[in-house]
């Protein structure tokens, strides 16, 4: 008696079953490292949070950490630095001596790179330089060059953004102090797409430790990371679908100034760069994402340059109503203002490491 | 003849639960369907996907308790449910070994079972609708072989 038929039916069906999926599973993987999907993936708690600390004011910038303190700056008063022991949580106030202390400043900013800090004003422009020890500043750098943005990336290099004289257009450049100044501006970082100022206005990350440089745009789904030259590495997109900055610029005014029609669309709002990884903040919800989350948390989004992909997202929780204002990242060590506290998070070694 | 009406019983019940899981399946799903196309999207495996598949998966589950309900197409229901449980295993098994991340779970009272119980339910299931195709197919050939007079 024949019974064979109905198993090698049901064996081909069962094989070609594990295999769709196996299929789709691998085509799945592929499109949303790869290609510009705009879907999240979100793995189950990547961070720990370990705590906060209330500072008594939301003015405060990140101004750098060197184990086991993190070094925040005022807004609101720029002189003032904090300094927060993460082990004993004791939180200390420190007055910042300056040099030249008459010039018209409009825009500090105060950043530590051990042992010493900066305090930059590229309005002036002025950068002063002094010791963690004694917090005394001296002139560094005068009238060299104007900067819209600036930050250190080791005790004789500043990684800065300013406008070419040439073009009128926003410049990446990077300021070298040995035995006299160089200025050193790679004018192929940013690509114009509008202006050449409004639309390449971005984000400026550094990682000190491995000496790489990054740059993430506001308002478009691209990203560059450079090493400490300037030398262009890598231009990478996000998983955000927007790759045309959406401005509206006003013509100029009798004040000779340009302005922004509409708000812009914002597709990224902070970065932070550790190593391999890139952290992109953004507000822009992808498929499938309650909207209800932004109004309590960011979004996280991180990236492998190395690798060139999408990695996964995580939700970034504000404290009392308040979002996540700015963070950086600091080996395993996510640390983040939100409002008036300071929250510290753990990155959990198997999510984070490659 | 005892024997073959406890096959036939067994058989009965196995095509009742089948249609119950899927009926339940399918409902859950389309009941809240925003919500099942958030945990398609964030799932690990399929997230590209999950536009087609969260129509199809409920429909498919649909269309196999229709198949499974009406006589002449029931051996076809039998081969549809082992396919798409074997599916769903399938899932499972690459969920747990090749994922970065274990997702929730799914909805529903199943919410309750771990992953490698799941497995199981899954198998138990699935060792069913092999029950039903085997058992038709001979039925079947039975009639076949009486229509042919062999």
């Amino acid at each position: 008696m024949e019974f064979k038929g109905p198993y090698i039916r049901l064996s081909v069906v069962g094989c070609l079953s594990v295999a769709a999926v196996i299929l789709l599973f691998l085509l799945s993987e592929n499109q949303i490292h790869r290609n510009n999907a705009f879907t999240r993936r979100y793995p189950h708690h990547p961070t720990t949070k370990l705590f906060d600390i209330p500072l008594g004011f939301d003015s405060y910038y990140l101004a750098g950490y060197d184990e086991p303190f993190v070094y925040l700056g005022n807004t609101t008063a720029p002189k003032h630095i904090v300094r927060v022991n993460l082990r004993s949580k004791d939180t200390t106030h420190i007055r910042v001596q300056m040099e030249n202390e008459e010039l018209p400043y409009k825009f500090i900013q105060i950043k530590v790179v051990k042992p010493y800090f900066f305090v930059m004003d590229g309005t002036v422009p002025i950068i002063l330089k002094g010791s963690l020890r004694n917090w005394k500043a001296d002139t560094w750098m005068k009238d060299e060059a104007f900067f819209s943005s600036a930050l250190p990336i080791d005790t004789q290099t500043i990684y800065v953004r300013t406008i070419s004289s040439k073009t009128n257009e926003s410049v990446l450049g990077v300021v070298e102090k040995n035995e006299n100044f160089l200025v050193d501006m790679n004018p192929n970082v940013l690509e114009r797409q509008v202006d050449g100022v409004f639309d390449v206005d971005g984000i400026m990350v550094s990682d000190n430790a491995n000496q790489k440089l990054g740059y993430v745009y506001y308002y478009r789904n691209e990203f560059m990371i450079m090493d400490r030259d300037l030398k262009l590495m890598k231009r990478l997109h996000t998983v955000d679908t927007i790759h045309k900055a959406r401005l509206e610029l006003s013509e100029i005014n009798s004040h000779g100034e340009i302005q922004m029609n509409k708000p812009p669309l914002m597709v990224n709002k902070w970065a932070a760069l550790s190593r391999n990884l890139l952290f992109i903040q953004s507000d822009r919800l992808g498929k499938y994402e309650p909207k209800e989350m932004l109004e309590k948390a960011s979004i996280v989004d991180v990236y492998d340059w190395e690798n060139e992909t999408y990695e996964f997202s995580f939700y970034l929780y504000g404290i009392l109503d308040e979002k996540p204002r700015e963070f950086n990242v600091y080996g395993d060590l996510l640390i983040s203002l939100i409002g008036s506290h300071l929250a510290v998070y753990r990155l959990k070694p198997e999510h984070f490491e490659d | 003849m005892i024997r073959s009406s406890i096959v036939s019983w067994v058989l009965y019940v196995s095509r009742i639960l089948l249609i119950i899981l899927f009926t339940y399946a399918a409902v859950s799903k389309l009941v809240d369907f925003q919500q099942f196309g958030v945990q398609l999207g964030q799932s690990p495996l399929l997230t590209a996907f999950a536009d087609y598949l969260v129509l199809a998966v409920p429909l498919s589950e649909i269309a196999i308790v229709v198949l499974l309900l009406i006589k002449p197409w029931r051996l076809f229901g039998y081969y549809a449910s082992f396919s798409i449980l074997l599916m769903f295993t399938t899932y499972i098994v690459l969920t747990l070994n090749f994922s970065d991340y274990v997702p929730c779970s799914c909805g529903g009272v199943l919410e309750d079972l771990g992953w490698s119980e799941h497995i199981i339910f899954n198998l138990a299931f699935v060792l069913l609708a092999t029950f039903g195709v085997l058992y038709l197919e001979k039925s079947f050939g039975n009639l076949k072989k009486l229509k042919d007079g062999v």
